[in-house]
C-alpha cells in the first residue's frame, strides 16, 4: 500500500491509528498493575507490586498518553476510559476462571469485583489525570519531534513541490509561513 | 496528536511488559483456582472405630482428594473430636505432612485420644462429631490453602473388636 504522507487524511488516519493503539497498550498495561498491585491477589500470581510502584506507573501511562493527545477534549475521555478500562481488565481476571469453567459464578464474586473495580478506577484517575496533564504540558519538550509533521514538511521542503507552488504563485505563502 | 518516537517507543515497551505480565497473571490465576477449588477432605464413612469399652481411644479414616494437577503438600492437619458438639479429644500426635501428587488422592487414619474425663463415658452414647482445620501449600503457588471442615459420625458403639 503506498501512503500519501503529504495528505492531510492520510496523516490524521495514521495519527488516530497510533493513538487508539497507544490507549489500547497502555490501559492493558494499567489493568495489568492494578492486577499486580491487588492485595487479595497477593500470593497467587507470583509477583507483587506495592502501590507506590503501581502509582509511579499510572503517572508514566497517563504522561505517555498526555505527551501523544495534545487536545484537551479527547484528552480528558480517553484518561476516564483508560482507568475504566484498566479496572475492566481487573474484572475480567477475576471472571477468567468463570469463563474457563473453573470457578461459579456467585453474588459474592459479582460485588466483590465491582467494588474493587469502583475502587481501582477511584484510586487511579488521579495519578493518570496527573501524569496526562504533565504529558500535555511538556510533551512537546520530549526530543524527538513529530513523525508525522516532520514528514509533511519534508515534503514540503522538497523542490519540486517547491518550485510547482511557486509557479502557481503560493511561493510567497509558503516562505513566510 | 504528537507522534514522538521515544513517546511512541516507551508505549511499546509499557505495552509489551503489560500483554506478558498480563498473559501470565492470567493464566496463573486460572491455575491458582483450580488448585485451591479442587482439593477436598472426604471423611471416609463407618471408618470411626472405638478401641476400647471405656472410650479412651479411637481412630478414623480420612482421605485428601486432589482433583487438581498440582501437587498437594497438605502442611497442617488438626482434628478434634466431640460428643454432642463438646469437645472430648483429638489426635496429639505432630502432623507428619502428606504429599498428594495431582490428580490422585490420599487415606490416612487419625488416633484420637479422649481427654475429657467428665464425658469420657458417653462416648458410646452421645452423637459424635469432628471438627477441624487443614493447610494445603502448592509449590507454585506462594498463598496457602487454608480451610475448616466439619462432619459427623453419629452414634457409634464400641463393637468388641
Amino acid at each position: 500500500m503506498d501512503l500519501d504522507m503529504t495528505d492531510a487524511r492520510t496523516r490524521t488516519r495514521i495519527g488516530i491509528g497510533v493513538v487508539a493503539l497507544q490507549w489500547l497498550l497502555l490501559t492493558f498495561a494499567l489493568g495489568v498493575m492494578i492486577i499486580y498491585t491487588d492485595q487479595s491477589l497477593n500470593g497467587l500470581i507470583g509477583l507483587h507490586l506495592d502501590s507506590g510502584y503501581a502509582f509511579v506507573g499510572a503517572t508514566i501511562i497517563g504522561f505517555l498518553m498526555g505527551a501523544t493527545v495534545e487536545r484537551t477534549k479527547a484528552l480528558v475521555p480517553m484518561v476516564a476510559l483508560c482507568c475504566l478500562g484498566g479496572s475492566a481488565v481487573y474484572v475480567a481476571l477475576l471472571f477468567f476462571p468463570v469463563w474457563t469453567g473453573k470457578l461459579v459464578q456467585t453474588v459474592g464474586l459479582e460485588n466483590f469485583a465491582s467494588t474493587r473495580a469502583l475502587l481501582y478506577f477511584g484510586l487511579s484517575i488521579v495519578p493518570v489525570s496527573l501524569g496526562a496533564m504533565t504529558g500535555r504540558l511538556v510533551g512537546s519538550l520530549v526530543p524527538g519531534g513529530d513523525l508525522l509533521r516532520r514528514r509533511r514538511d519534508d515534503a514540503r521542503d522538497n523542490w519540486w513541490l517547491a518550485r510547482s507552488e511557486a509557479k502557481d504563485g503560493k511561493r510567497e505563502t509558503i516562505e513566510t509561513r | 496528536m504528537r507522534i514522538n518516537p521515544v513517546i511512541l517507543a516507551a508505549t511499546m515497551l509499557v505495552g509489551i511488559f503489560g500483554i506478558v505480565f498480563g498473559v501470565r497473571a492470567f493464566t496463573t490465576y486460572d491455575d491458582a483456582s483450580e488448585a485451591f477449588t479442587r482439593v477436598e477432605l472426604q471423611y471416609i464413612p463407618d471408618s470411626f472405630k472405638w478401641q476400647d469399652p471405656e472410650y479412651d481411644q479411637a481412630v478414623a479414616s480420612f482421605r485428601v482428594v486432589n482433583g487438581s494437577s498440582f501437587r498437594a503438600d497438605v502442611e497442617g492437619f488438626s482434628v478434634s473430636l466431640r460428643f454432642d458438639g463438646e469437645f472430648a479429644g483429638t489426635d496429639y500426635d505432630i502432623w507428619p505432612g502428606l504429599i498428594v501428587p495431582g490428580n490422585e488422592s490420599r487415606e490416612f487414619q487419625m488416633q484420637f485420644s479422649v481427654t475429657t474425663n467428665s464425658i469420657q463415658d458417653q462416648g458410646g452414647t452421645a452423637d459424635l462429631s469432628f471438627t477441624g482445620q487443614m493447610l494445603v501449600r502448592f509449590e507454585e503457588f506462594e498463598q496457602p490453602l487454608s480451610f475448616r471442615f466439619r462432619g459427623g459420625m453419629g452414634k457409634v458403639p464400641y463393637d468388641g473388636s
